[in-house]
Parts: C-alpha cells; structure tokens; sequence
C-alpha cells in the first residue's frame, strides 16, 4: 500500500485522519473491531497468495464504510440542520450519493498505481533516525563546545 | 477417527498460518529492496549531484535554478546592473563595496559563481588577502555546513574569505535544508538558532508548516558581523539582530545602542548601516504570513509529474508559475494576479524613488557643510538622521520581494524614512545658512552611474582588470584543489536500479 500511504501523507488529510478514521467503522466499538478482523483476514489471505492488483480499490463494504466516515466528520458541510426540518430526505438526499463521485482526488489523488511511486523516505516514525530534532547532531554539539569555552 | 479429523484440521491450520508468517517476512524484506535509494548519502554531502540520484525529480527541479530569462517589471533572474538602472545608490553607499557592483540576485544555482565575479569580494591573489571575511561564504554553499562541522563556527567566522576560495566550490544546494537521512527540513546555520535563542525561543518547536519558511530564514534575513563577541574578537560572527523585534525600528535600536555601523560614509561621515536583505521579517509582516503561508507554499509549489506529488525545487518568483502558485487558493486570472502584484510594487517603488535621490543629496549637502566647517556637534542629528533615514530606506529596498510581501508595513517604513530624511535636510539647509551658504548645493548628475562613480572617486576599470586577473588566475586553481578533495570522498552505491 506505498502508493496508498505516499498519497495520503501528502493530502490534506494526513493533518487531521489517519487510515483508520475512514477505513473501518466508528458506529460502535464491536462492529469496529468486527470490520477490522474481517477485513484483515482478506487483506492476509490476498497477501499470502499474490494476489494484489496492480490498482487497490474499496469493495462494496469498505465504501459503505468510508462514506460513513466522510459523513461523520463534514456532516456540517453536506448537512443543513434548518433544511432538515423542513425538507423531507434531505439527509438522505445529501449523503447517499458516494462524496468521492465528484472529489475524486481527496485524499489520495487519482494516479496511484505501484509505478507512480518513486523512492520515497517513508516518514513514519518507527523507521526514521530517533533523532528528529531540526537542529543537527555536529551542529548542536559545536554550538555547545564553544558555548562552555571559558572567555 | 473423531481425534484424526481433529489432528487433520489443526495440522491444515497451522499449515497455513506458517505459510502466513513466512510470507510476511518474506514480503517485509522484500519491500526493503523495493523503495531503496540508489546511494547512501554519507556525513554532510555537499554535492547535489549525489543527492540527485536519489530524489531525481527535486534535483532536475532545483537545477533550473540556473535558468536566466525570467523577467516581470523589476525583477529578473538573470544579469540586471542595479547602480545601472538606480544610479544614486553610488552616493548612498559611497565608501562601501555595494557603490561598486551590485546586481540583481540570481538563482540559487549561481550563489558561488556570483560570489566570486563581484567587485565587492576584490581580487584576492593569496589567501589572506582581500577585503572581505570568511563570514560572507556562510550563505553560499553547503560546503559550508560541512566546513564549520570540521573546523569549528567560530574558526569558519575568524578567516579571510580567500582562505576557503577551495574549500567552498558547491553552491546552496540539498544539504543547506535537509537531514540526508529523513529528508526532514533542518537548520543547518548557527545564527538563525543563536537568534531564536535570543529572543527566548526554541526552534525545535517549530512546526513543518514553519520550517518551510525556517529554512530559507537561515539567509533571507538582515543580518551583521559582531567583531565584539566577548571571546571571539577575531572572529566576524554572524548575527541577526533580533534581540528586542524584527521590525524596523526595533533592529534600528538595537544597532544604535551596539554603537554598530557597517562603514562611515566619505561624503557626510556618517556611521551608517547596511541592510541586507530582511525578506522573512518583512514577509512576516504581510497578510500570506498571517493567513499561515509558508515562503515554499508560493516559491516552491506542488507539481506533479507522473502521478507522483513533489515539491517543485525551481525557487524562484511565483510570477513564473502562477498557476501552481497563486492559484492554490487564488482563482482569478492570472493578469490580474500579475496586475495585483506590479501596482503594489510600482507604488512602493515611486516612493522609494524620490527618497534614495533625497538621501543622497542629503550626503553631498552634509559634505558641504563639513567643507564649510562644521563641527561635530552641528552634524550630531544630521548625521543621526540620515543614518536611520538610509537603513530605513535600505531595509524596504534590499528585500526585493518587500513590496508584496509587506506592502502596508513597506511604505509605512518608506513614509517614515521621507520624513526622516527632509527634517534632516532642513536642519542641513540652516546649518549651511549659519555658515553663511544659502545657495543650493551643486549636485553631480545622477543619472548615470559612471559619472557618480568617478565623483566619489572609484577607479572601477582598474577595479575590473584586477577582478579578471584573479578570474582567470585564481578560481581555476579554487575550483581545481576543490575537486580534487572532493573526488578523494567515494559514493557508495546501494542500487543499481
């Protein structure tokens, strides 16, 4: 999932959602967990047998779940509370088609095959130097040595 | 035959969950070899060139950083003589390197080059010689970062610049903004930390957002040589003079009560100061700043090019590529973007026009004065007024992005330094009237810049043979002892692919 990482860290969403806040449901904690033990057991038995495509896409369920998600989070902006009253389905109207039918680049772009992705340093925590300070190590240190240096 | 199925199932299933397992390992280290970079960039690598092989799309970006033939109303990337087309700034800085030669900066990619082509650096035949300090490398080059980790800062500050005519060869390039292992943004120049640390902040909080702007603030700010560092007498340390505000008048104080002035003018003797080039503090002032926009947001938009998403390393004016740029957020035609952006500088520029020729006949009518006798006590405020008149006036020019990244702030300053600047002058005229001169002081021709140059007393032709000479002499000799170095450290190659 390079591809699928790469894009998202460099969207807009990589401030505020991280995978799990749209890929697996938020509706109650079972169903959660349920979703998460089904999906992953598809994702290793794809993987144990090669069987990735060279393009990943949602299945039926993950769609329901993801637009479920989208709606969580902008309900404010699909959502007019003061329509609602007054229009019948409105809810319903705003949300059932797909958010991604029109945004379709949000949040990982379109192109997003395994060739579009490049040698990338994978910004991820576990992976990078322990050291993440901006300042480097030769620099902190003379600073300091000529700091302590009597005058 | 209840226990065989038993055994059967359990057998099959583990079966499995072990053919699970070693996949994964087996996959796990396949990725390694995956996404691999071609080299290992070993220590503070200053050449781009290696870097390039790694990340070939920011490389060839930043590379066009040598391209010449941008040009909007003012701005070029290429050769454009300032005292040429402003030639009052002579007077202005009579007395001091800039009268000489001064350019309109280039790109990135001519940091070295320009460095040594100048007028201003001399033409130092050994090392040692010349009028300049190592100090004025500090911005040019990642060999820089790579010399002080070897050296020492303070050594780095207590040279000549001709003493590392061999050692700096690279210009700004990858090393000067990011941490070769992470690829994170680092800051790779002490004075920027020192003067985070004088204001009582700590840079490490900074966020990515702001150290897309942190970075280019290593340079892109005003800054001075402090020969008085208690210790470190020797050394021309470099420091921003934040202490007490960015802000004009603040930095204006803090260099008052330094008792700091960059040279004293030949004409007016005053001790005056020289603005660099405050382009982050200015920015800071502006309403992108504000709105959170970071100086790579418009200097170094997103691309992309085969589906991948990069930050485009071609720094140089928006205006080039106001599409990726403004258009982020600003829809609108890109002739009325571009008209937004010339009316605000045309404007601050008519102001800045009138008030660099007052100040420079505040100087020549000073001269008169002193020629007439006056003494010091007489010329104590005059000189005070055209001091400040001038770095005001110099810290709305130097930036050269100053009047859209700041407009309001910008001619708030140029406002302040008329006023500043025709007090002054009255006071000059009654000074002169009380030595019994009311006529007005003759003035050379201001608009053209040999004849000021030969007014204040330069000898520029003399001046450029001796630059040829040492261009032709001594920075092939530089550049050769540099490569030699350099070919000395090898390139470990990790993939072929």
């Amino acid at each position: 999932m390079q591809p699928q990482y790469i894009t998202w860290t460099h969207s807009s969403h990589r401030e505020v959602a991280s995978c799990n806040d749209c890929h697996v449901p938020h509706n109650n904690i079972a169903n959660k967990y349920f979703f998460k033990a089904k999906d992953g057991l598809y994702h290793a038995t794809v993987f144990t047998m090669r069987a990735e495509p060279q393009v990943i896409r949602a299945r039926q369920p993950s769609i329901e779940v993801i637009q479920a998600n989208c709606v969580r989070c902008h309900q404010d902006q699909v959502t007019d509370a003061k329509m609602d009253a007054f229009v019948a389905d409105h809810t319903a109207n705003r949300t059932d088609r797909t958010c991604w039918e029109c945004h379709r680049d949000v949040p990982h772009g379109r192109v997003r095959s395994l060739s579009s992705v490049g040698a990338q340093i994978e910004p991820i925590k576990e992976y990078s130097s322990s050291d993440l300070s901006v300042i480097p190590g030769w620099l902190k240190e003379t600073m300091k040595s000529q700091k302590s240096k009597p005058n | 035959m209840k226990n065989w199925i038993l055994f059967l199932v359990t057998a099959a299933a583990a079966f499995l969950l072990g053919l699970l397992a070693v996949n994964i390992f087996e996959r796990k280290s396949e990725a390694k070899y995956a996404y691999q970079p071609k080299v290992q960039l070993e220590g503070i690598e200053p050449r781009d060139s290696v870097w390039g092989l790694n990340y070939p799309r920011q490389y060839q970006s930043y590379q066009k950083t040598q391209d010449t033939t941008f040009h909007s109303m003012f701005g070029t990337s290429g050769h454009k003589d300032m005292l040429e087309s402003d030639p009052e700034l002579v007077i202005l800085w009579a007395g001091y390197g800039f009268s000489k030669d001064y350019n309109a900066p280039k790109g990135h990619f001519w940091a070295v080059d320009d460095i040594n082509k100048t007028l201003r650096t001399g033409a130092p035949m050994a090392p040692g010689e010349g009028p300049m300090p190592s100090t004025c490398w500090t911005c040019k080059s990642t060999d820089v970062p790579r010399l002080m980790s070897e050296i020492g800062v303070s050594e780095f500050y207590s040279h000549k610049w001709s003493d590392f005519g061999s050692q700096v060869i690279n210009p700004i390039g990858c090393a000067d903004c990011h941490n070769p292992e992470t690829m994170k943004l680092t800051i790779t120049r002490p004075a920027l930390i020192e003067a985070f640390e004088a204001m009582g902040k700590d840079i490490n909080q900074a966020s990515h957002q702001e150290m897309r702007s942190l970075v280019c603030a290593q340079c892109h700010v005003e800054y001075y040589f402090d020969k008085k560092k208690p210790g470190l007498e020797n050394a021309q340390y470099l420091t921003f003079p934040w202490k007490d505000g960015m802000d004009v008048e603040n930095v204006e104080k803090y260099y008052d009560e330094a008792q700091f002035s960059d040279w004293t003018h030949p004409l007016s003797k005053t001790p005056m100061l020289k603005a660099q080039h405050p382009d982050y503090e200015i920015y800071q002032m502006g309403v992108h700043a504000k709105r959170g926009v970071s100086c790579a947001d418009c200097h170094m938009p997103y691309q992309t090019e085969g589906g991948q998403k990069f930050t485009n390393h071609h720094i140089g004016s928006p205006l080039a590529n106001v599409e990726n740029s403004c258009f982020v957020c600003h829809r609108e035609k890109v002739e009325d973007l571009v008209t937004d952006v010339y009316e605000r500088q045309r404007k601050i520029k008519e102001g800045t026009t009138k008030l660099q020729r007052l100040i420079a006949m505040a100087h020549i009518e000073t001269a008169k004065a002193i020629e007439l006798g006056a003494n010091e006590t007489q010329l104590a405020a005059i000189q005070q007024g055209i001091r400040h008149a001038q770095w005001r006036w110099d810290y709305s020019v130097a930036s050269h992005g100053a009047a859209f990244h700041a407009p309001l702030e910008t001619s708030r300053i140029v406002t302040s330094a008329t006023d500043l600047i025709q007090e002054t002058r009255i006071e000059i005229t009654r000074l002169l009237a009380s030595l019994g001169y009311t006529q007005p002081v003759p003035m050379p021709d201001f608009s053209s810049k040999e004849t000021l140059q030969a007014y204040i007393g330069l000898d520029i032709p003399k001046e450029k043979s001796a630059k040829q000479t040492f261009l032709d002499q001594v920075v092939p000799q530089w550049l050769k002892e540099g490569k030699a170095r350099e070919s000395q450290k090898s390139i470990k190659t990790i993939s072929s692919n």
